[in-house]
């Protein structure tokens, strides 16, 4: 049995959940493959059979490219990936995507289970369409309200309750290849953290009181995905029933993502310091200093004989050395400048707060 | 026989609905079920692991008494934000042959015509309209009749699909049965591998992705069962088909001549070895010396044999965080409250539901 963690996409209709997801597919194929140490890979036939399906239509579609290349979700599905060290599964992030339109309907299934996996989820993203929000001036000024409803967001967290553990909440910006080619990620970054200020409001209020000290219950980053590979918005259109259509155009007719990796990086350094965290590693509640860093142990509190305990104790001090090892490659990988920022909560993402 | 149809509309505004034969929106329950396969809770295969939305895939599915059969991946006329629409069917009966028909006539591929014609669509919601009449049984059984049926054997077959095997099943199934056991019957789908179609015991399935160039027969595992796994407590859970709920009440079934004889055989061996150990233990009993009170248990051999699987757990999963609760514990403490619970309490996931609340 591994230690699975859900993983929530939380966005309405056609904003980029599944290619995003499909962006984080090609990273494994690509990036995230290289390391021997700790690689991330698809964790069963469905996800890669789904998933490359739908990086394959965003290929295909290189010279002229609307919004909506992939095809919409007709069911919620779950798609799993493995952080593997040296052959062996060390922990699997399980990703729920659903039918967003139906996140307006309460009683439908998909938002029932959207409901399930945000009480227990470690981590949330929330994909957000750059174009409608960086455009949403004049004739579509209220597109992004629209699109990506950062209102209704709002309302979904808000109504979760009973929540222990902390939780990364990453925001992803997607279809943002303008912006950041134009050297206009700075304004995206600042634009992204007014229109969801309701949000950062309620993540930053939230507070772990566990142990008796004040902390962050959030971890928030910013993490922006190229997820059409290059191709860049150019103009919203109004079709014949009255809905609005992006148009993209991608003139060097290659598909090549950027940093669908970068999502995994942080949500599995995240994972790895929360089981460090709670596991393998003893703080002073009051201090904050580490006071044991094998945290506790069974086998080591039982061994029968001295043999025994020397044997624990040195398999725990493997199991802590890869972790330690896994954390500190994630963090190296995580990028840190331009548009990506830890907005909250930064302490979250390392051992020993 | 209940008949539902997801599909959508063409504008951004639409989403994939299913709509039942009042031309309601409602999902049919099973769709969305989990069926635990390989004895392992965490090990589960809902409907949605068999086939994506685009490709064609023809899934006869077994819970209870309920039969369905789903059909997917039938291209509709009009197109929608990113790509053409595809149209699902399922058709939803207690009754073996009406499920059997309409697989067979899937199988030819003579029910897929019938759906496009049944399905059109619409400006309002739900973005589609559908005359069910096109999609009752008996508009396709002209022609088709079962022959000498017998029941079907307990050996799974794979093949590669293609039509020379799928109209092979269909001949097939036109003269035995449905099994009466296993969850996944008939799995048609060039989403899935091979060996996902052995994981998940399937009777009969066929893939693209099947390397040989004839049938393959392996050996069905024992009936693997439903897992339920509820999302929100029962409280609160919406009753979206009460017709279905209806249905899933089920009727007690009719013992054929042959088993009441073997029961009846049973029962009257069981009274006679009861009477025996009671005239042992009246005669013999008082005879019989006492264990010593402070004599040691006998060491239980399945303890033994959890503690060394438990050895070859692989490191994080030793002490940490509970799969199929994805929560993190909130201290060490709680670890060894955990662990001192009984494996039912640590494994059912209503019980956490409810804790949750």
């Amino acid at each position: 049995m591994t230690t699975r963690f859900k993983v929530l996409m939380l966005g309405y209709q056609r904003v980029g959940k599944t290619s995003l997801l499909a962006s984080m597919y090609k990273a494994t194929q690509d990036e995230l493959a290289e390391n021997y140490r700790f690689q991330i890979r698809s964790g069963d036939d469905k996800t890669s059979e789904f998933l490359s399906s739908a990086e394959d239509k965003l290929a295909s579609a290189t010279e002229f490219l609307v919004n909506d290349t992939v095809a919409p979700s007709d069911m919620w599905r779950t798609f799993l990936f493995d952080i593997v060290s040296e052959g062996k599964t060390v922990l699997q992030l399980d990703f729920l995507d659903y039918r967003g339109g139906k996140l307006r309907d309460q009683s439908s299934e998909d938002a029932i289970k959207v409901r399930e996996w945000l009480q227990a989820c470690i981590a949330i993203v929330i994909p957000v369409d750059a174009p409608s929000l960086m455009e949403s001036s004049g004739e579509w000024v209220d597109l992004n309200d629209k699109w990506n409803n950062p209102s209704g967001i709002e309302k979904i967290l808000r109504a979760e309750q009973n929540r222990d553990a902390p939780r990364l909440v990453i925001f992803s910006p997607v279809k943002c290849e303008k912006y950041i080619q134009e050297g206009r990620g700075e304004e995206l970054r600042r634009k992204l953290e007014t229109v969801y200020s309701g949000i950062l409001n309620y993540l930053r209020g939230e507070a772990d009181l566990r142990g008796g000290a004040k902390r962050s219950k959030n971890c928030v980053v910013i993490v922006p995905v190229q997820t059409i590979g290059g191709a860049r918005f150019s103009a919203f259109e109004k079709q014949e029933d009255g809905t609005v259509q992006a148009r993209f155009v991608n003139p060097s007719q290659k598909y090549d993502p950027k940093d669908g990796d970068q999502l995994l990086r942080y949500i599995a350094r995240f994972a790895l310091a929360r089981i460090a965290e709670e596991n393998l590693i003893r703080v002073d509640e009051l201090t904050g200093q580490i006071i044991d860093d094998l945290g506790w142990c069974p086998d080591m509190e039982y061994a029968e004989s001295n043999e025994a305990k020397k044997n624990a104790r040195s398999e725990r001090l493997k199991m802590v050395v890869l972790l330690r090892s896994g954390l500190q490659l994630f963090a190296q990988g995580c990028k840190k400048d331009g548009i990506f920022r830890i907005l909250l909560g930064g302490s979250l993402l390392d051992i020993g707060r | 026989m209940e008949i539902y149809v997801k599909s959508r509309g063409a504008s951004r505004l639409h989403e994939y609905e299913w709509i039942n034969q009042g031309q309601q929106e409602d999902e049919p329950s099973i769709i969305n079920r989990s069926f635990s396969i390989e004895s392992d809770l965490s090990n589960e295969v809902r409907i949605a692991d068999l086939h994506n939305l685009e490709q064609p895939a023809i899934i006869v599915l077994r819970e209870g008494l309920n039969l369905l059969i789903l059909l997917t991946g039938v291209k509709a006329g009009w197109n929608a934000p990113g790509g053409a629409v595809y149209h699902s069917v399922a058709w939803l009966s207690h009754e073996e042959k009406v499920i059997r028909k309409l697989a067979i006539h899937a199988l030819k591929g003579e029910l897929q015509h019938n759906i496009i014609l049944a399905i059109t669509s619409l400006d309002g919601r739900p973005g589609f309209q559908v005359d069910f009449c096109k999609l009752k049984q008996f508009d396709f059984d002209k022609g088709l009749s079962l022959g000498k049926e017998s029941r079907s054997s307990k050996t799974g077959r794979l093949a590669k699909n293609i039509p020379e095997f799928r109209h092979e099943l269909a001949n097939e199934l036109t003269n035995i049965c449905l099994p009466e056991d296993g969850n996944f019957l008939i799995v048609v789908s060039d989403f899935v591998s091979e060996s996902f179609l052995k994981r998940v015991n399937v009777w009969r399935g066929l893939t693209g992705r099947f390397k040989q160039i004839d049938w393959v027969e392996y050996h069905l595992k024992k009936n693997s069962l439903p897992i339920h796994l509820p999302s929100l407590p029962a409280s609160q859970q919406i009753q979206r088909n009460p017709t279905m709920q209806s249905n899933l009440i089920q009727k007690p079934t009719k013992l054929s001549a042959q088993p009441k004889m073997i029961i009846l055989g049973l029962g009257i061996l069981m009274i006679g070895i009861l009477l025996g150990l009671i005239i042992a233990f009246v005669f013999l009993g008082a005879k019989l010396p006492s264990p010593p009170a402070n004599q040691p248990l006998q060491e239980n051999p399945t303890l033994n044999q959890s503690n060394q699987k438990r050895q070859e757990i692989p490191p994080f999963l030793e002490n940490p965080v509970p799969v199929d609760q994805q929560d993190l514990p909130s201290s060490h403490q709680s670890h060894q409250v955990e662990q001192n619970q009984p494996a039912s309490q640590k494994t059912d996931p209503s019980a956490k539901e409810s804790m949750n609340q």
